[in-house]
C-alpha cells in the first residue's frame, strides 16, 4: 500500500515538475479512472512499543552480562550478538541506538527546549548502568554496531599498542564534538556519520555506504575499528568500565601464566605483567610526568584559543550557514547547482540579507563553540599523556577494563578454563610445568 | 579427522561467495552511479525535445514524443530501483555467506598461540608508553592543523560587514527588515480607535515615545536612512511597549477598564493562559500580541501570545550563555525579572545572564548579544527601554570602583553598539525612562547616589543630581517637568529636568524620606506623587516649591495601610489607582482629598509580582503561573 502511495505521489510530483519546467506546453493528462489518494499521516509505533524495546534492551544486557561473567560462553554471546544485530539493527532500523542517544541527551540538557522521550533516556542510561556493574557487556553482544563488527572480525591482526593509544583518543574528541554540536542544536554528528545505519535500513546515500563498507572491510583485519577508534559511546563506557564492580576475567581461577591468552584478543585488550623498571628509567618517567602536569594548563588553553579560529569549518555543519552560503554563491553566480533548501528559500520570496545576517551571527557563535572544542581536545590530550606517563605494576595477565569489550574470545585459550569446562583433565595436558 | 576434507570446501565456498559479493557490489555501484531522480529532466534528449517544443508549440507530434520519452525514462528509473532493491538483498546474502564460511574456515584452522620468549629483556610497556605519547601528540596535532588549515583556506563566502552586506545587496536592507520584522498591522478595531489614548490629563509634557521630537536635530549617530520605518508616535503611545507603559509612568492611556471581575467564576476574565516558564517581568502589548519572558537556570525564552485569545503564538528560546561564569540570583529576582521592550519592529529581551536578544514579529532571532554575566548580588533586573529604533540597556554592576557598569544604546536592527557610556556606579535595578521636555530628549537613569540624564542620541551626559543612597530598585517617573527618583535608603526626590552639569543644589525642589519605596516605582500624576513602601501607600503633594530646597521634606497628604506586601509598581487608570499585591489581590483605590476610597479588592488566585499592562478595555496581568486578560 505504502509503495503504491509512494509511486502515485512520485508520479504526481514528476508531472508537477514537468509541467513547471515545460510551462503550459504539455497538457496535464486526465486520470479518469484514478482515485486521488487522501493524505496519510505516517504511522508511528504505539507507546507500548517503546516499553517493548526498553524491555528487550534490559533482557539483552542481562543475558550478555550473564554469558560474559557467569556462564562464560562465547557461543551464547555470539548468538546474542546475531539476535541483537537483527533486532536492534535491522528490525529497528538502527534507531534509536545508545550511541546516538548521547546527542538526544545533550540536546535536552542544552536548554533548547527539546523534550527527550523516556525510551531514549533508557537507551542511554541502561548500558552505562550495566557497564558500571559488569563492564562493557553492552559492546559484547547488545550493540548492533559492535555485533556486526564482531561477526566480520575473521582474521584480525594485532595493532601496535602505541598506534592503539594514539587512535584511542579519537572517540573522546568525537564525543566532545558530538555533544557540543548536539547541545547547541546544530547537528547530530553521530547519526550523520553512522557507518552502518545504511546497511540496517538497506538504503542510504553513497557516502554512507562507502564509509560503512570501508569500516567493515577494515574490520575483517582490524578488530572492531569503529568501537575502538571512533565510537563516542564506547569512550563513555570505557571510562565507566574502569570502575565497574565486576568484570570479565580471562582465567576462571588462578592464572598459571602460561601466556596462551596473549594473542587471543584481537582488540589488544589483554595486558601482560610488567617487568621491573630500571631506577634511571623510573626517575626519567617521574620527571616527564612532572613536566606534563605543569604543562597541562597550557595544553588546554592553547587549543582552546586555537579553537576560536575554527568557526568557518565548524559553522559549515550548520544548515542555516550552509543555506546562506549556498544562496550567496548562487547570488554571486559562482555556482549553477541549486539545492532543495536554496530553492525552497527562494520560493519564500524573502530577500537573502536577513539570512546572511543570521548566518554571520551563527558563525560568531561557532567561534565560541570552537574554543570549547579546542579546550576539550586539550583536556583529552593532557589526560591521555598523563595516563601514558604513569606506570602501573601488573603481575598477572588480565583484560584491560576500558578496552575489553567482554567478547569472550579469550576464554578457550586459557587451560584453566578448559579444565573447568571438562575438555581436559589437567592444565599439564596443554602446558608444560614451569621449572621450579 | 574431518579437517582435511572440510577445510578446502568451506574455504572454497567462502571464496566463491566473496567473488559473488564483489560482482554484485560492483554492479550495484555502477547502477547507483547512473541513477538519480533528476536525470529524468537532465536527459539530453528530454532537454532537446523541450527546447524544440518551445520553438514549435503547435507541433502536435512533439508532445507525444515527449510523453513517450518521459515514460521510457520513468520505466528505466523504476527498473533501476528494482534492480537496486534486489541487488541489496543479494549483496547482503553474499556478505553473510562469505563471512560465515570465512569464520568457519578460520575456526577449522585456528591460529595457535605464539608467545614470545618469556625472558625477553625489552621493557615493552616503557616502549609502548614512549611511542604512544608521540602518537597521541601526532594525532592531536594532525587534527588541529587540519582544522586550522581548513579555517585559513576556507573562502569567506558571506559578507563580512554590514556595509558590505548593504553594498552587495542594494535595497534589500530595509526590505529585509520589513520582511523579517514586519510592522504589525495598523489598529484595526473601531474599539481601539474610540478608545484612543486619553489626553495627558496627568500633565505630561510630551509622551516619551521613540519617535524624534519634531524639532529634534538629526544626530550624526542617528541610524542610517535605510533603516526600517518606525511606527508613528501615536501608534507607539497607544501600545504598552515597555515596563510601565509607553512613557514608563504606569499611567494608562485608556480609562474604559474593568473594575470588577471574578477569577474563580471566570466572570470578566477573557482568557487565562498558563505560562511555560516562570518570571517576574511584566507583560508588554503591541496591538494583538502580548509578550513576556520566562526563564529558569536552564532555559530562557520569549513568549508571544495572541492578545484576543491567549494562545501561545510562538516561543523563542534563548539558550543561556554564561561564558564560563556562574550566575546566582535571589529567588525574589528570579531568572527573568526584566520586562521586554518593543519599538514596534522587534521585541527585545534581556536576562540576568547578560544575554540580550532581539526577535522579529514571527519569533525569529534577529540578533543576540551576550553582555557577560553581571556582578550583581541579586541578579540583573533592570528592564529595557527603546528610543527610536535603539535599545537602551542600563547595565550597572559591581561596586562602582571596578568600572564595570555601562549604559548601552544598541542598534535595534543589528545589535551593534551605537554608543556606550562607562559609569562609575554600583549595581542598580532601576529601569531608565526616555522623556522629552522643552524640545530636549533625555534618558533618565537612577543609581546610587545619582540621578543622571543622558542625551539618547549620543550618550552625552546632560545633568546629574546626587540624592539617592544604598541600593536603587525603583525606576524614575516624570511629570510636569519633574523627575521623581526614589529608593528606600535615600528617600524620594523631585528633580527639575532643565539643568546641566551637577544640579544637586540647584534643581532638587523637594524631597521626602517617608514611605520611600524599596522596589515599587513612584506614580507621578502631575498633582500628586504616590509612593508604595512595604504595603504602605503614601500620597504626596507634587507641587514644586518656589526655590530648590533639599530641606523641604514633605509629609504625606494621606497614607493608607494596605496590609500586604507589594512588589508591582502602582498604576493609574483615570482617577483610579491599581495595585497588585504579592499574594495576588488587585486593589483598586480612588484618591479623594485627604484620604482614599477602596473601590474593589479582587483575588487573582495566585501570587503576582508583575505590573499590569493596559489596553482598550483590557488589563493584562501576569501571575506566578498564568497570564490573565481581564476585560469586558
Amino acid at each position: 500500500m505504502t509503495s503504491v502511495f509512494r509511486l502515485v505521489c512520485a508520479w504526481w510530483l514528476l508531472f508537477a515538475l514537468a509541467s513547471d519546467v515545460a510551462g503550459e506546453l504539455i497538457p496535464t493528462p486526465t486520470f479518469s479512472n484514478h482515485d486521488i489518494p487522501t493524505t496519510e499521516v505516517p504511522h508511528t509505533d504505539p507507546a507500548a512499543w517503546e516499553l517493548v524495546h526498553v524491555a528487550a534492551l534490559v533482557i539483552a544486557l542481562s543475558l550478555a552480562s550473564y554469558y560474559a561473567l557467569v556462564s562464560r560462553s562465547r557461543k551464547h554471546l555470539l548468538v546474542l550478538a546475531v539476535v541483537s544485530l537483527i533486532w536492534f539493527g535491522f528490525v529497528r532500523d538502527g534507531c534509536i541506538c545508545s550511541i546516538g542517544a548521547i546527542q538526544n541527551v545533550a540536546l535536552a540538557l542544552g536548554g533548547t527546549g527539546y523534550v527527550i522521550p523516556l525510551g531514549v533516556v533508557a537507551f542511554f542510561v541502561l548500558p552505562l548502568v550495566f557497564t558500571l556493574f559488569f563492564g562493557r557487556t553492552f559492546c559484547a553482544a547488545v550493540c548492533p554496531l559492535g555485533a556486526v563488527q564482531e561477526l566480520v572480525a575473521v582474521r584480525s591482526v594485532r595493532v601496535p599498542r602505541w598506534i592503539d593509544h594514539a587512535l584511542g583518543i579519537f572517540p573522546y574528541i568525537y564525543l566532545g564534538a558530538a555533544v557540543l554540536f548536539a547541545a547547541s542544536g546544530t547537528a547530530f554528528l553521530i547519526c550523520r556519520y553512522d557507518p552502518f545505519v545504511a546497511f540496517f535500513r538497506l538504503d542510504g546515500n553513497a557516502n554512507m555506504l562507502i564509509f560503512g563498507t570501508c569500516v567493515l572491510v577494515i574490520g575483517v583485519f582490524v578488530g572492531r575499528p569503529y568501537c575502538r577508534y571512533l565510537c563516542p559511546f564506547g569512550a563513555l563506557l570505557a571510562l565507566l568500565s574502569r570502575v565497574s564492580k565486576w568484570h570479565l576475567r580471562i582465567v576462571p581461577g588462578e592464572c598459571i601464566e602460561c601466556r596462551l591468552c596473549e594473542d587471543a584478543c584481537p582488540y589488544g585488550a589483554i595486558q601482560p605483567p610488567t617487568t621491573p623498571q630500571p631506577a634511571e628509567q623510573a626517575a626519567r618517567g617521574k620527571r616527564q610526568l612532572r613536566y606534563l602536569l605543569l604543562a597541562t594548563p597550557v595544553l588546554i588553553a592553547l587549543p582552546a584559543w586555537i579553537g576560536t579560529m575554527w568557526s568557518a569549518p565548524l559553522s559549515r555543519l550548520d544548515p542555516h550557514v550552509q543555506l546562506a552560503e549556498q544562496v550567496r554563491l548562487e547570488e554571486l553566480g559562482q555556482t549553477e547547482q541549486t539545492t532543495d533548501a536554496s530553492e525552497a528559500f527562494r520560493n519564500t520570496g524573502q530577500p537573502p540579507v536577513q539570512l546572511y545576517r543570521e548566518a554571520r551571527q551563527l558563525q560568531q557563535r561557532y567561534a565560541q563553540l570552537g574554543g570549547w572544542l579546542g579546550a576539550w581536545i586539550g583536556l583529552v590530550l593532557s589526560v591521555k599523556l598523563i595516563q601514558l606517563s604513569v606506570r602501573r605494576r601488573r603481575i598477572k595477565y588480565h583484560p584491560e577494563p576500558s578496552g575489553c569489550v567482554s567478547c569472550g574470545r579469550c576464554f578457550k585459550s586459557c587451560p584453566v578454563e578448559l579444565v573447568r569446562l571438562g575438555l581436559i583433565q589437567d592444565v599439564s595436558q596443554v602446558v608444560e610445568e614451569k621449572p621450579a | 579427522m574431518k579437517f582435511p576434507v572440510r577445510y578446502p570446501a568451506v574455504l572454497g565456498t567462502s571464496v566463491v561467495a566473496g567473488v559473488f559479493t564483489i560482482i554484485v557490489g560492483f554492479m550495484l555501484a555502477v547502477n547507483f552511479a547512473g541513477r538519480g531522480t533528476y536525470e529524468l529532466f537532465d536527459s539530453p534528449q528530454f532537454v532537446e525535445l523541450k527546447a524544440a517544443l518551445r520553438d514549435k508549440p503547435n507541433d502536435l507530434q512533439l508532445p507525444d514524443n515527449l510523453r513517450q520519452l518521459d515514460q521510457e525514462l520513468r520505466a528505466d528509473y523504476f527498473q533501476r530501483r528494482r534492480f537496486m532493491s534486489t541487488g541489496v538483498y543479494l549483496l547482503l546474502g553474499g556478505v553473510i555467506l562469505t563471512l560465515a564460511t570465512a569464520r568457519w574456515a578460520a575456526a577449522l584452522r585456528p591460529r595457535l598461540p605464539q608467545p614470545v620468549a618469556a625472558d625477553e629483556p625489552v621493557d615493552a610497556l616503557w616502549q609502548e608508553q614512549q611511542w604512544g605519547r608521540w602518537g597521541v601528540v601526532g594525532l592531536v596535532l594532525t587534527i588541529t592543523l587540519l582544522l586550522c588549515g581548513y579555517a585559513l583556506r576556507a573562502p569567506h563566502i558571506l559578507p563580512t560587514a554590514e556595509e558590505e552586506l548593504a553594498a552587495t545587496a542594494p535595497g534589500q536592507l530595509a526590505e529585509a527588515g520589513n520582511d523579517s520584522a514586519p510592522a504589525p498591522p495598523a489598529a484595526e478595531t473601531s474599539d481601539s480607535k474610540t478608545a484612543a489614548p486619553a489626553a495627558p490629563e496627568q500633565g505630561h509634557d510630551v509622551p516619551s515615545h521613540p519617535q524624534p521630537a519634531p524639532d529634534a536635530n538629526p544626530s550624526p549617530a542617528a541610524p542610517p536612512a535605510a533603516a526600517e520605518p518606525l511606527p508613528s508616535a501615536e501608534t507607539y503611545a497607544a501600545q504598552w511597549p515597555r515596563f510601565r507603559g509607553p512613557t514608563g509612568s504606569g499611567i494608562s492611556p485608556y480609562t474604559d477598564l474593568p473594575t470588577q471581575w471574578d477569577v474563580a467564576s471566570g466572570e470578566g476574565i477573557l482568557w487565562k493562559t498558563e505560562l511555560p516558564l516562570p518570571g517576574h517581568n511584566s507583560p508588554i502589548v503591541w496591538q494583538d500580541r502580548v509578550f513576556v519572558s520566562g526563564a529558569t537556570d536552564q532555559q530562557q525564552a520569549i513568549f508571544c501570545f495572541d492578545a484576543h485569545r491567549g494562545e501561545l503564538l510562538w516561543r523563542l528560546d534563548v539558550p543561556p550563555e554564561l561564558g564560563g561564569a556562574e550566575l546566582e540570583v535571589m529567588e525574589s529576582t528570579g531568572y527573568a525579572p526584566s520586562t521586554l521592550a518593543t519599538d514596534g519592529l522587534r521585541i527585545y529581551a534581556i536576562f540576568p545572564t547578560g544575554n540580550l536578544v532581539a526577535a522579529d514579529w514571527e519569533g525569529l532571532l534577529v540578533w543576540r548579544k551576550d553582555l557577560g554575566v553581571p556582578k550583581n548580588p541579586y541578579g540583573h533586573a533592570s528592564s529595557l527601554a527603546t528610543y527610536r529604533d535603539r535599545v537602551m540597556v542600563q547595565y550597572d554592576q559591581g561596586t562602582g570602583k571596578d568600572g564595570k557598569s555601562r549604559l548601552y544604546a544598541l542598534d535595534g536592527a543589528t545589535g551593534d553598539v551605537v554608543w556606550e557610556v562607562p559609569r562609575e556606579v554600583p549595581s542598580s535595578w532601576a529601569t531608565p525612562i526616555v522623556i522629552q521636555h522643552d524640545g530636549r530628549t533625555m534618558l533618565i537613569t537612577c543609581v546610587a547616589p545619582w540621578v543622571i540624564a543622558y542625551a539618547p542620541e549620543d550618550g552625552q551626559e546632560l545633568w546629574r543630581a546626587k540624592c539617592l543612597g544604598g541600593e536603587v530598585g525603583p525606576s524614575p517617573s516624570f511629570a510636569n517637568g519633574l523627575v521623581f527618583a526614589a529608593n528606600e535608603t535615600g528617600g524620594m526626590f523631585a528633580v527639575r529636568v532643565d539643568g546641566s552639569g551637577d544640579v544637586t543644589d540647584s534643581h532638587i525642589l523637594w524631597m521626602t524620606d517617608i514611605d520611600a519605596p524599596d522596589v515599587c516605582s513612584p506614580l507621578a500624576t502631575g498633582d500628586h506623587v504616590f509612593l508604595l513602601s512595604h504595603g504602605l501607600l503614601g500620597c504626596f503633594d507634587a507641587a514644586p516649591g518656589e526655590e530648590p530646597n533639599l530641606d523641604d521634606s514633605r509629609e504625606p497628604v494621606w497614607e493608607e495601610d494596605l496590609v500586604s506586601e507589594i512588589s508591582a509598581s502602582p498604576s493609574l487608570v483615570g482617577e483610579l489607582i491599581y495595585l497588585v499585591t504579592d499574594e495576588g489581590n488587585v486593589l483598586i483605590l480612588k484618591p479623594a482629598g485627604d484620604a482614599c476610597e477602596r473601590v474593589a479588592e479582587l483575588e487573582m488566585g495566585e501570587p503576582c509580582r508583575a505590573s499590569p499592562a493596559f489596553q482598550p478595555g483590557r488589563i493584562y496581568l501576569r501571575g506566578e503561573q498564568h497570564l490573565f486578560c481581564i476585560g469586558k
